[in-house]
């Protein structure tokens, strides 16, 4: 046999990365053929705190085949369809980033083109009203599309979901146990490399015990046990652009609202996140040190809960960035240990997701080669490059001055790639976003719209219909959008009919 | 002082006043030799609760007034309404729908309800409404915009829902931007001589003289009671309800295409819809229900949480043998006062606007034409209380006193007539001056269980198999048609938006 196949996986950190990737490793390589190894230990905490996700999040369930309602029950998870921004443009103002389209395409050109002629002609029923999520969301509702979808003219239902990060990491870990991945509890005390080639061989535990490997996954979080301490692969410090710092996060009490989505509260020095749980609220304070401390900013999320606090709040330090090079000899490094952006669009989960397809789609069969290397490293900095400036716009697009942290905000220089989106947006209402980008026209559009950007004309195809074709094909898009919502119901009934956790609170 | 029309004195009050007045105005205020309008606008009766629920006819009134319907509709909240859902008129039967269409298509010229009464009787159990495009648009929320085939199959329309005080200010500044003359007064005294009136005293000492006199003042009809003291026919005996109440809910969502008309032991409640409100309107026997009683049952009645209070005015149906008196026409409920159900509200008013712009007298001393308007209105008139009779009379909820005594009043016989030749073969007797037609009276007739025990002996002559597949033809064009219509919430939302916000979700 070669001894350059690559045969044991050794992931190094269990919690949310850790598990996803031991899961769809032993889902798609086996463990036949492939010796899939966990290591992590009790000791060391996981950040989950209760996770919102974004739809793609559906592709890795279906990778791994997981029935979704048992999905959603073992994690006391809910639906959701977007993320409401409250006060993010100014105080009182609040938008909404839903998962779906805003209208349909038509003609080659983007719906939005067409409402903004609408609506320069004095139409006043605002873009909003044209997406099916947002129209749920606002009624607190909830359905999957039904398999035969009705109309062509009823927009589908596009949704993610709001979970409890730790029970997802043991949804996964028992899912991973079940197909041979073995999971070995300890700490990791020493790391052994080939003194020619520099590549991991193995990591030795406290207990003395020894874990070779020939692919090394480093899912240690934000230190990067491996990536960083053993090979210096570099951070890329981007706090210039996202000063924030720091994350006090507590669980409160359920308000049994039940919304299906995420929301998002600018505050003075950051912004605080509200994640609706089955059992509970998951809630955090995003801040930069700089602008306010610990104590204060843990005081100010404590008063600001819409429930009971149900522990302590916990605070996480981070230094917004990206890890140089996520793929060095023998070890990738996935999750925080290859970067970390702030939650505010749930990309998370989806980043750890995307490094994983792109190690299967690329796993090595024998020996690794350089040039595969360069390519996934490339690819996960266009992921996390465009992630990052999607965010950057949130805080540089506001109308908010009422403290240094949003004066700072407001007036920092961006990238060059963000300036150039944000001047062709202005000029017509689209960014021009390419396929491969995470975030979409409609994102871009609720977000830069919402956050005051107007765009100052629109695509001339737009101009060549009649007036009354205009208003017939907008009234058939409306009526197609209502009665989808029509047809859903409450998400908490939804919950309760098809996927209620045993601690659910339905009040 | 013989001569043409010189002057024309409008007297009246809210919507009566204010369409009557501009579209005199219209008609005769703007010629190269123009008759002088004026209004004398007495005190609003009005209360932000109120709502004006109108029937497709108001759609030609605001033609003739050159209103762009869309505005309109902006201005006063204004829903369409495409039907009236009547419920629990008929202890257990299941609700029905009077929408402003007709019923499938005919058959070697046989009117489809014919058809319709066989296989009824010969076990068919589709509900007659089914077969009426409107209908199902309106139950499922649509608005029907008609296409190739669907012009050929149905006749629907639409009727109104407004809000009162926002419609009337619509109405009045349409009508003083015309160069309406405009007077806010009371009037203190009617000079009448030899069965004419002659002039107006109003409380601030103005003197109004006029050649013709328009009574738009409401149910108190102040100017031509002083002509025809004894005019108004009674007609509680077959309307027994005293009281209107007025409320008002939030907006339903999703908007539904139809006004809702429920009954209750002691009248009826009905809720119409509005863009930014609920209209709710009961109308009851005061001496069964007292307001106290009535306001308390409102919420539980509507299933609504109302908002803010509910205000009740007294209320007696009635009206005038003659609606042309000497030189004084009574318009609207002046000539003639009826119940706001079955969505005549203005309706009489549209008639005489219309009849008085087309027999507008030619001198101001003789008025020959008043007899032809008289028999005209009368007809009208009676026509419109005979369709709300016949809810009444037609009622089946027993030993509940106000509906015992409806259904054992003898009904007015022109509606008798209707009645027992409907009863025998599903055949409408029309009459020559009628607001509503054969569908609409076999509508309400057949929602409310008067089925006819024969038809037309030439359905006999189409096979069975093929009336079958004719109803399931239609059945599956309705179907089809309505499931590609817009919404009536996005068809008011994209042509009559209404104020936007700032804030998106």
């Amino acid at each position: 046999m070669n001894d350059k196949a690559i045969r044991k996986v050794v992931i190094v950190g269990g919690g949310t990365a850790g598990w996803m990737t031991a899961a769809a490793l032993s889902k798609v390589l086996g463990t036949h053929h492939h010796d899939i190894t966990l290591v992590e230990s009790e000791q060391i905490g996981t950040v989950g705190v209760g996770e919102a996700t974004i739809p793609m999040i559906q592709l890795y369930n279906n990778v791994l085949g997981l029935d979704e309602d048992e999905f959603v029950r073992e994690t006391n998870a809910t639906f959701k369809l977007g993320i409401e921004f409250v006060g993010w443009r100014r105080e009182g103002h609040r938008y909404f980033h839903p998962f779906g389209m805003y209208g349909v395409d038509m003609d080659g050109i983007g719906f939005m083109h067409y409402w903004q002629r609408w609506n320069r002609g004095g139409g006043s029923l605002d873009y909003t009203h044209f997406n099916a999520e947002t129209e749920a969301a606002r009624a607190r509702k909830f359905m999957r599309t039904p398999p035969d979808g009705g109309p062509k003219t009823m927009p589908t239902i596009n949704y993610a979901f709001q979970f409890d990060a730790s029970l997802y990491a043991a949804f996964l870990r028992r899912y991973s146990e079940k197909r041979g991945a073995v999971r070995i509890e300890g700490r990791i005390t020493d790391v052994t490399q080939d003194p020619v080639s520099g590549d991991i061989t193995a990591v030795s535990l406290e207990s003395g015990q020894v874990v070779h490997g020939d692919l090394f996954i480093d899912c240690s979080g934000f230190r990067g046990l491996l990536i960083e301490q053993v090979y210096k692969a570099g951070y890329d410090d981007w706090s210039h652009w996202l000063p924030v710092n720091r994350a006090v996060a507590v669980p409160c009490e359920s308000t049994n609202d039940w919304l299906p989505y995420t929301r998002s509260t600018a505050r003075e020095a950051g912004w605080q996140w509200r994640i609706p749980l089955q059992h509970r609220t998951g809630n955090g304070y995003v801040y930069s040190s700089e602008y306010i401390s610990d104590d204060e900013a843990a005081a100010r999320l404590l008063e600001r809960l819409d429930g009971a606090p149900l522990a302590d709040p916990r605070t996480l330090r981070f230094v917004t960035g990206r890890r140089r090079r996520c793929w060095v000899n023998n070890c990738v490094a996935f999750g925080l240990s290859s970067g970390f952006l702030e939650p505010l669009e749930s990309t998370s989960i989806h980043l750890i997701q995307v490094a994983i397809a792109k190690l299967l789609a690329m796993f090595p069969k024998e020996g690794i080669s350089a040039r595969l290397v360069t390519r996934f490293n490339e690819e996960m900095d266009y992921e996390y490059d465009n992630v990052k400036d999607f965010l950057i716009a949130h805080y540089k697009v506001t109308e908010r001055d009422d403290s240094p942290f949003w004066n700072y905000v407001r007036n920092m220089a961006i990238p060059d790639a963000l300036q150039e989106r944000l001047d062709i947006f202005k000029a017509r209402g689209e960014v021009m976003a390419r396929q491969t980008e995470l975030f979409k026209e409609t994102s871009w559009f609720a977000v830069l719209a919402g956050q005051g950007l107007q765009p100052d004309s629109y695509h001339p195809v737009a101009d060549t219909i009649s007036e009354d074709e205009l208003r017939l094909r907008l009234t058939k898009i409306r009526t197609g959008v209502q009665n989808r919502v029509n047809g859903m119901t409450e998400h908490k009934s939804y919950v309760r009919t098809h996927c209620a956790s045993p601690s659910a609170n339905f009040g | 002082m013989t001569g043409p029309v010189r002057k024309v004195a409008v007297v009246g009050r809210d919507a009566d006043a204010w369409l009557a007045a501009y579209a005199l105005q219209r008609s005769f205020g703007r010629r190269d030799d123009p008759v002088a309008v004026e209004l004398v606008e007495l005190p609003s009766l009005l209360r932000p609760q109120d709502a004006y629920v109108t029937l497709p006819a108001q759609k030609a009134f605001h033609n003739l007034l050159g209103f762009d319907e869309n505005r309109l509709l902006r201005a006063c909240s204004g829903v369409y309404a495409l039907a009236q859902r009547f419920s629990n008129w008929s202890g257990s039967e299941p609700p029905f729908l009077h929408a402003y269409d007709t019923h499938g298509v005919s058959l070697s010229h046989i009117d489809f309800f014919q058809y319709w009464v066989k296989a009824r009787a010969a076990g068919l159990n589709v509900p007659l409404e089914e077969f009426s495009l409107g209908a199902v648009a309106a139950k499922q929320g649509r608005f029907v915009i008609f296409n190739e085939s669907t012009e050929s199959f149905s006749r629907a329309t639409y009727g109104y829902h407004l809000d009162a005080i926002s419609y009337v200010k619509a109405v009045a500044r349409a009508a003083l931007a015309s160069g309406l003359k405009h007077t806010v007064a009371d009037v203190a005294q009617v000079q009448c001589d030899d069965g004419r009136i002659r002039s107006l005293r109003l409380t601030d000492g103005t003197v109004v003289e006029a050649d013709l006199f328009v009574d738009a003042s409401g149910a108190d009809g102040i100017l031509i009671r002083r002509l025809d003291a004894d005019g108004v026919e009674d007609w509680s005996p077959w309307l027994p309800c005293n009281r209107i109440m007025a409320a008002s809910g939030p907006a339903l969502e999703p908007m539904p295409a139809f006004s809702q008309v429920s009954a209750f032991r002691s009248g009826w409640v009905g809720q119409f819809p509005l863009m930014n409100r609920t209209a709710v309107v009961a109308v009851y026997d005061g001496d069964a229900t007292d307001d106290r009683e009535m306001q308390g049952n409102l919420s539980a009645l509507t299933g609504m949480r109302l908002e803010g209070n509910a205000v009740a005015a007294p209320f007696t149906a009635g009206g005038r043998r003659r609606h042309w008196v000497g030189n004084c026409v009574a318009l609207g409920d002046a000539g003639a006062t009826l119940e706001p159900l079955d969505a005549v509200q203005l309706h009489l008013l549209y008639t005489g606007v219309a009849y008085l712009v087309s027999l507008f007298p030619v001198s101001r001393t003789d008025m020959p034409e008043a007899d032809v308007y008289n028999a005209k209105m009368q007809a009208h008139a009676i026509g419109l209380r005979d369709f709300q009779v016949s809810h009444y009379a037609l009622n089946r909820r027993y030993d509940e006193p106000l509906w015992d005594r409806a259904r054992d009043t003898e009904a007015p016989a022109t509606l008798v007539r209707k009645l027992e030749l409907f009863a025998r073969r599903g055949v409408i007797a029309m009459d020559e001056h009628e607001t509503f037609h054969e569908e609409n009276w076999t509508s309400i007739f057949v929602g409310h269980r008067l089925l006819p025990s024969s038809w037309d002996p030439l359905v006999d002559a189409t096979p069975e198999q093929e009336q079958i597949a004719n109803f399931q033809k239609i059945l599956g064009f309705i179907a089809a048609e309505v499931r590609e219509m817009p919404s009536l919430q996005a068809h008011i939302e994209l042509n009559s938006p209404q104020a936007t916000s700032d804030y998106v979700f």
